[in-house]
């Protein structure tokens, strides 16, 4: 793809995490590998629908330099850190889905329970990188280190990094890890309330019981 | 000017239906001069329509939830819009508890460090409990988000619904791990004073060029 398209891909990437529901706002990046020493990202605290597709911005893998006015997303360090520890990843995304951000909020591992799902993030776990505060280095290396092995990542009381080969393949992965957390999270209610299913009020039960309610 | 405010309005209100944040009796509001716009109460968030969508003076409620809106507008300079939902996971946390913590760093930045629960809908019970964040949850009913643009305010009701599901996520997990007193008011300034800034300006100047 040329750098043309390749900013078109992460403008209509972002587009598809708001209508998702992956992200809120202007939270969440993404970004597409240009090369071997350049990303395309998303740029800083801009709404995906008005964001333009040359609003994105070309940094470098290495060094994290950028041309132009605009600012690069404060998260280029996490992207930048996967392309240079996984050679063969082209596109990442941070997002916040609501099932997954549950058990980043946790701060823990959680077994993933699908066979298509372990598949796709590339493990039985997903484990937690540590917790630290937006663009710092303790978030990246923690996101870096829960990576190893995997495709995808909670970053404590933050959300989550998925990354694969395409843009589309990482939102398979952003996928897989919302449908495995809440069915992790259901399945715990489940069990403790002896259901097969469960609503929102058995849920409840639950956390009620767990607050001492 | 007053009918790009009501489409900004009907824009809101179909977000919240399509995210499922609704339920009766909620209302969305935008802060025009000398008053605001405000929908009405008994018509379902889904269907608001233009002629669902009334002009109320500065000294003119008809009723306590439009006296609640004014009251917000009149003591909060840096508000220009008001939403008023009923969110599944807000609405089971607001029946039980007295408030909950920011466990995620969205929630600190644009709700504050915790969401708290207003004993009732009145104003003095609302704007006391909101004091110093953009959101409440109010005992047996719903929630109120609010922000510097409509725009921001329907964010905030995105962000607090998932700030409980995450508390109630959490606590089923494991144990909720909420984010320090030092880090949610230091992610709340950038977000406030940095973070936000340019983008909420530009969506403020696009809410005042239609409806101000």
């Amino acid at each position: 793809m040329t750098e043309r398209e390749l900013r078109q891909a992460v403008k209509d990437a972002g587009v598809k995490l708001l209508e998702n529901n992956l992200v809120q706002g202007t939270w969440g990046n993404i970004s597409i590998r240009l090369d071997d020493k350049k990303m395309v990202v998303t740029p800083s605290a801009m709404d995906y629908i008005r964001m333009r597709p040359e609003d994105t911005v070309v940094v470098d893998i290495e060094t994290l330099e950028y041309a132009g006015d605009i600012k690069p997303t404060s998260e280029k360090k996490i992207h930048a850190a996967i392309y240079r520890d996984r050679p063969e990843i082209g596109a990442v995304i941070h997002s916040h889905p609501l099932w997954s951000s549950a058990a980043a909020a946790a701060r823990t591992d959680i077994p993933v329970l699908k066979e298509e799902h372990k598949k796709l993030i590339g493990g039985d776990t997903v484990r937690a990188g540590a917790y630290g505060l937006p663009g710092t280095k303790k978030l990246t290396k923690g996101a870096v280190e829960a990576m190893k092995g995997r495709n995808a990542c909670f970053l404590s009381n933050h959300g989550i990094i998925a990354c694969a080969e395409t843009i589309e393949g990482a939102f398979e992965v952003c996928k897989a890890m919302e449908e495995n957390s809440r069915a992790y999270i259901e399945s715990i209610v489940a069990k403790e309330l002896g259901k097969e299913s469960v609503t929102v009020d058995d849920i409840f039960e639950v956390f009620y019981k767990r607050m001492g309610k | 000017m007053i009918e790009t405010g009501k489409a900004l309005v009907i824009d809101c209100c179909k977000k919240l239906a399509e995210h499922k944040l609704t339920a009766a009796g909620d209302v969305v509001s935008l802060r025009v001069e000398e008053g605001m716009l405000i929908t009405d109460t008994a018509k379902d968030i889904a269907e608001v329509t233009e002629a669902d969508i009334r002009f109320v003076g500065k000294n003119a409620a008809a009723n306590e939830t439009e006296a609640t809106h004014l009251a917000i507008y009149a003591s909060r300079d840096d508000i220009n819009g008001v939403i008023m939902n009923h969110a599944p996971f807000c609405t089971g946390i607001a029946k039980k508890l007295g408030s909950f913590p920011a466990t995620l760093d969205d929630m600190a930045q644009v709700i504050g460090r915790n969401a708290k629960v207003a004993p009732s809908y009145s104003a003095t019970d609302i704007l006391k409990t909101m004091s110093g964040r953009n959101a409440c949850l109010v005992r047996g009913g719903g929630v109120i988000a609010t922000g510097r643009t409509l725009d921001e305010a329907f964010t905030g009701s995105l962000v607090l619904e998932k700030g409980a599901l995450c508390y109630v996520g959490s606590a089923i997990i494991a144990k909720p791990v909420k984010i320090s007193f030092i880090d949610a008011v230091l992610m709340r300034l950038v977000y406030r004073l940095k973070y936000s800034k340019k983008d909420q300006a530009a969506k403020l100047a696009e809410q005042k060029g239609g409806a101000l």
